[in-house]
């Protein structure tokens, strides 16, 4: 389309930024890391606006032919082709469709946006920033990757930066935490690559040729055996489960966010996790779309179909992380796990495979990027007023810090889900997804379960509020101090795109929904009731 | 008036085997050093008969190549274990243990 | 006059004959001169410079063989294939890939001892003469084609770092550690010889491509499969394969650093060269019946798994090197295993990758000891804040070690596993081990990395100053390191030109 390699632009920038960060004197270190991410952003939104420039995404042509990569860029990297001996087919391939545009974009937002919020980080501020922005190259490069060895080089490179933020700038278990995350996140990734080599090797078996490809893999898969496409899947999943997270395998997700400094709270929850789900549908859903509806036999036990197992995992995580968050005393720990329950409902809504429901699955991913970091900035922001997330310490606080109050009122309806704000459509969509797939009330991963999993949400988010903002107000005899300026400039402005993406969905749905109907035609879900 | 090439490959194969045990028993680090020596006596053996018995003589000059070889290798041993006999005051290799072994 | 006109000119035809041989005779006449030169008395500091500059010649003579073949002396225009001494010692892309490394690793270990050695100390003649025949030994194995010629050269290097090791005499772990490395040294060649002596009895030669062509019509394969168990046995001493690794962490630990780094680095990839060209090459018209592989693969099992395992609980940054080392030589022992041309390519470019990453690390560990930093991880915390750039340095090492992006050791492993699996049968399971073993293994190496970055630094400890020539040699592995990733597709390239070159030795009578 263009000549500009506008996406390995944005992944040079990045690196760049964090170059610099690491370079310049102490004090400029924020306000370089700053600049670098709002250049990357503006970038982006370049990307996303219709008919902005040569480079901006082709909504039109994204509608006709959804899976279609746009500003592809393919080089060989490990590759001797042409030869006899020909090996390994491991190019340098990036590109976007309409579903990891979302992605790419929600990434260099909530980057900037996370930079801006803690741009006055004392403590070894040069590693700070240049980590936020190492981190930035690691997502970019998953969203956009379109090669298997490129997506586990850029899935390796976004441990390393989050193992630090965690483990230097973290709270009092923050070794705990820190190693926590690693190994479980380095366990996934081994199995994940794993299923990658037997997925590249049986795609040499079948055709000859080596390709790590997204591609000339998902091409060559309907020849390949079911069971074995079951195997790669479980596998694959896996990797991406531990990301997202879901339950069971979510145990390191509270230690590290509750250890976590705020900026990489706001990167774990808002950019991480999605990780895990986008991986899901770009990789497992498109290579093995037929997976989902095989219902296989484990040691003569029959299963239910795939996508119902998705399904009732997704559930099990709503509904999980609903119920640990009533009982939470850290407002922090609180937030986690609604993490867990918001993204239970992504799972939900993809193993729906319906076009409706994996879109709403999309829009959730994007909504909760922007709610989650909204509330994990306005937690930190408590801490640093207060000197304190615990919820019976709390209480009386919209008296005090107003404006404070007022954000966390706004963020938590957002995240329950009040009409007009971001997560109210994603949330909408996703049911009317899965009544299309699984019905009301008939089996066990129907809508009337999960939707009970709101109702719980809606509890204990007005819960938290009424003793953390009102009641008597605590004295605790600490200097408090209401938003500093950038911070509010920061939240409010977070506030303002979870009300705009609430009110006009459609600027997201634009870009996903002929991907996810798309995806959803693959796998021989409903495709009819949407746009 | 031939003595029969077993006879000499058995004779390599015992003094082969002394030596090994030698090394796995001994704690004198001298001793050890002489069994290792044995055991390369054995395979110079070897070397002269096949090389004998197949009528190549090639074997004989590895034989003479590998006894050279064995005294540079004993000269730098010896020197280690009067440098190791001077910081300690013992080469008995179950006493020199600062390191785990 | 005429007559030594006569001489120098045979003397230059012969050389030219012998273009292959150079970089050895070169560094063989630099050893002997550093002898007397060492008894100059103002020229103490100038040895190490010396040594240096030969190492660097031999360096780019072999660089000029293998990859300028258009830039030749005018005796060749290709890359150099030419064999000598009727065989017994070949020169070409697999012996070139490998005496690349080794002299590489001694360039290296060579900078850094210009600051490991101290003004003061004796003997510095010694150390670099021995340096310089440790390194010819190297050579000598890398393109020897013949069993004895092999043996002869992993003497010269056995002995002369035998010596290396106890070059600081009055130090006692120095002498300790070469005590053990002397005694475990000559069991291995004894074990070594006595096994060729079999196998020339069987086969009745003991150059390789004559090994193969008579090996399946042996009259003894009885007396060839002891040979080959004899001589697995005395490699894996060489190589510190579990059960023949004892050895290893001790005289890494107790030897002067830059020798720890050449052992680990250089001449551990000696028992690779020797090990691939015995059993590829000499054994390789036998595999079915001999069964090396399955020994093989075994081996690489154990040790990988003991290495890596035994490598979790130390606390000594030497040891745990050590073990690491272990651990990362049954990666290599998975490509001997498999023996497939891509493998042992794969199998090489490790070689390459770890002897970089693993020398790297040594000479780091050395440097900042030269700073007064200990040998306990306890003792680099918050090297982040006392020597930012050491401390990335030493990111960079031990992620290469552990196979993380974007370092050579990545790649190198990814080559190994993908080729073992490419290779089908039973091999796939060495790769599902090394994979797994390699997930294990990022524990330890993540600990020292948390050591260096989170915790504060003790109090009144204050910035580190690596001397000049240790932080040199770092930095030039650590960008090797990267430039291992990033230029991957050459790097195997190469390696795989090296693989071939290697199998074309069969065929030499």
């Amino acid at each position: 389309m263009a000549d500009i390699p506008i996406l390995t632009l944005l992944l040079v920038l990045s690196a760049a930024g964090a170059a610099a960060a690491l370079l310049v004197p102490k004090r400029y270190a924020g306000a370089v890391a700053l600049a670098f991410a709002v250049l990357v952003f503006l970038l982006s939104l370049l990307l996303v606006l219709p008919h902005a420039t040569t480079f901006s995404f082709d909504y039109a042509a994204s509608s006709a032919d959804p899976l279609h990569l746009q500003l592809g860029e393919a080089h060989p990297w490990i590759d001797n082709a042409g030869q006899p001996d020909h090996r390994f087919g491991i190019w340098y391939r990036v590109g976007v469709d309409g579903l990891s545009l979302p992605m790419v974009f929600l990434s260099t937002l909530m980057t900037m946006a996370a930079i801006a919020y803690a741009i006055h980080e004392p403590k070894r501020p040069n590693e700070f920033f240049g980590l936020l922005l190492v981190m930035q190259v690691g997502v970019l490069g998953v969203f956009t990757a379109q090669d298997y060895f490129v997506f586990y080089i850029f899935w390796e490179i976004v441990l390393i930066p989050m193992y630090f933020l965690i483990g230097i700038w973290g709270g009092p278990r923050r070794d705990y935490a820190a190693i926590k995350f690693f190994i479980y996140t380095h366990v996934a990734s081994v199995i994940m690559v794993i299923g990658i080599m037997a997925l590249v090797f049986e795609n040499l078996r079948l055709t000859g040729v080596w390709s790590f490809a997204f591609a000339d893999i998902a091409a060559s898969a309907p020849q390949m055996d079911l069971v074995f496409k079951g195997g790669v899947f479980a596998a694959l999943f896996f990797g991406f489960a531990v990301k997202m997270p879901v339950v069971p395998f979510h145990t390191w997700l509270p230690d590290a966010h509750v250890e976590a400094p705020t900026a990489g709270s706001v990167l774990l929850a808002a950019i991480l996790l999605k990780m895990g789900a986008y991986g899901l549908l770009r990789i497992a859903f498109q290579t093995f779309p037929d997976v989902l509806r095989t219902s296989y036999s484990w040691y003569g036990i029959d299963l239910p179909e795939t996508r119902q197992i998705l399904a009732f995992l997704g559930v099990v995580s709503i509904i999980y992380g609903a119920f640990i968050c009533l009982a939470q005393r850290d407002l922090k720990k609180l937030i986690a796990y609604s993490s867990i329950s918001h993204m239970g409902l992504v799972l939900y809504g993809m193993s729906t495979t319906t076009g409706i429901g994996i879109s709403g699955a999309v829009l959730q991913m994007f909504a909760h990027g922007l709610i989650s970091g909204a509330l994990f900035m306005v937690v930190g922001s408590i801490h640093h007023g207060t000197g304190t997330r615990d919820i019976p310490k709390l209480g009386g606080l919209a008296q005090r810090l107003p404006l404070t109050a007022a954000v966390l009122v706004v963020a938590s309806m957002a995240s329950l889900g009040l009409p007009g704000l971001a997560s109210f459509v994603s949330e909408l969509t996703v049911f009317t997804g899965g009544y299309q797939a699984y019905g009301l009330v008939i089996s066990p991963v129907s809508i009337a379960i999960p939707i009970m999993g709101v109702l719980i949400t809606a509890a204990y988010y007005i819960w938290a509020l009424q003793r953390v903002l009102f009641g008597p107000f605590v004295e605790r005899g600490l200097p408090m101090h209401d938003l500093p300026r950038n911070e509010k400039v920061v939240l409010l402005g977070l506030l303002v795109l979870i009300a705009f993406f609430g009110i006009w969905p459609a600027a997201i749905l634009d870009m996903s929904t002929p991907g996810s109907f798309e995806v959803a035609s693959l796998i021989g879900g409903l495709t009819a009731g949407g746009r | 008036m031939a003595v029969p090439q077993a006879a000499v490959l058995g004779l390599g194969a015992i003094l082969f085997s002394l030596g090994f045990y030698g090394v796995l028993t001994r704690t004198n680090a001298i001793a050890i050093l002489m069994s290792v020596e044995v055991m390369l006596t054995a395979a110079n053996i070897n070397f002269v008969a096949f090389g004998q018995y197949s009528g190549d003589p090639a074997g004989q000059s590895y034989a003479l190549i590998s006894i050279a070889l064995a005294a540079a290798e004993v000269a730098v041993g010896l020197a280690i274990l009067i440098t190791v006999f001077k910081s300690r005051g013992t080469i008995d290799v179950s006493r020199i243990n600062v390191l785990r072994w | 006059m005429s007559d030594l006109a006569d001489l120098l000119s045979q003397l230059n035809a012969s050389l030219s004959d012998h273009i292959g041989l150079l970089p050895m005779l070169l560094l063989t006449i630099l050893a002997l001169l550093l002898l007397p030169l060492s008894q100059v008395r103002s020229f103490q500091r100038g040895l190490g410079v010396f040594a240096l500059l030969g190492l660097g010649v031999a360096t780019a003579l072999v660089y000029e063989m293998f990859a300028f073949p258009h830039l030749g002396f005018g005796t060749f225009e290709r890359r150099l294939d030419e064999s000598y001494f009727g065989g017994a010692m070949v020169v070409n892309a697999w012996s070139l890939f490998f005496s690349a490394i080794f002299l590489v690793v001694a360039l290296l270990v060579c900078l850094a001892s210009l600051s490991e050695v101290k003004r003061h100390e004796p003997h510095q003649g010694e150390y670099y003469a021995l340096l310089l025949l440790a390194t010819v030994g190297m050579l000598v194995v890398a393109s020897a084609n013949d069993l004895f010629l092999l043996f002869i050269g992993i003497e010269i290097a056995s002995v002369s770092t035998f010596a290396l090791t106890a070059w600081r005499k009055k130090d006692a772990l120095s002498s300790e550690a070469a005590i053990k490395f002397f005694l475990i040294g000559g069991l291995s060649a004894a074990l070594l010889l006595y096994g060729i002596s079999w196998v020339y009895g069987a086969t009745g030669s003991v150059q390789l491509g004559q090994i193969a062509a008579a090996a399946p019509h042996t009259t003894h394969p009885e007396a060839l499969t002891l040979g080959a168990l004899l001589m697995i046995a005395g490699f894996g001493f060489k190589f510190a394969a579990v059960p023949f690794h004892g050895w290893a962490p001790d005289v890494y630990t107790g030897a002067p650093t830059t020798i720890s780094a050449f052992l680990a680095a250089g001449s551990k990839k000696m028992a690779v060269v020797a090990a691939l060209k015995v059993f590829v090459i000499g054994f390789g018209t036998v595999a079915a019946t001999v069964h090396w592989q399955l020994i093989f693969g075994v081996l690489a099992i154990l040790t990988m798994t003991v290495g890596n395992v035994v490598a979790l609980w130390q606390t000594d940054i030497k040891r745990m090197l050590a073990y690491s080392s272990i651990g990362q030589a049954g990666y290599i022992l998975i490509a001997v295993a498999v023996a497939t041309p891509d493998a042992i390519a794969a199998g090489l470019y490790h070689s390459l990758t770890h002897a970089l990453m693993k020398g790297g690390a040594f000479l780091l560990v050395g440097g900042l000891a030269a700073a007064g930093v200990g040998y306990k991880i306890a003792d680099w915390e918050g090297l982040g804040r006392r020597s930012p750039g050491m401390a990335l340095a030493a990111t960079l090492l031990l992620l290469g070690l552990a196979g993380i992006p974007p370092t050579g050791g990545f790649f190198s492993k990814f080559f190994i596993f993908a080729t073992a699996v490419a290779a089908g049968d039973w091999f796939l399971w060495l790769a599902v081990i090394g994979l797994l073993n390699s997930a294990l293994s990022l524990y330890y190496y993540a600990k020292v990395i948390r050591a260096i970055y989170k915790r504060p630094a003790k109090a009144g400890a204050k910035h580190v100053h690596v001397p000049l020539p240790y932080a040199a040699a770092v930095i030039l592995a650590t960008i090797g390191v990267l430039a291992t990733f990033f230029f991957a597709n050459l790097g195997f390239g190469l390696a795989s030109e090296a693989a071939e070159s290697l199998l074309t030795l069969t065929s030499l009578r």
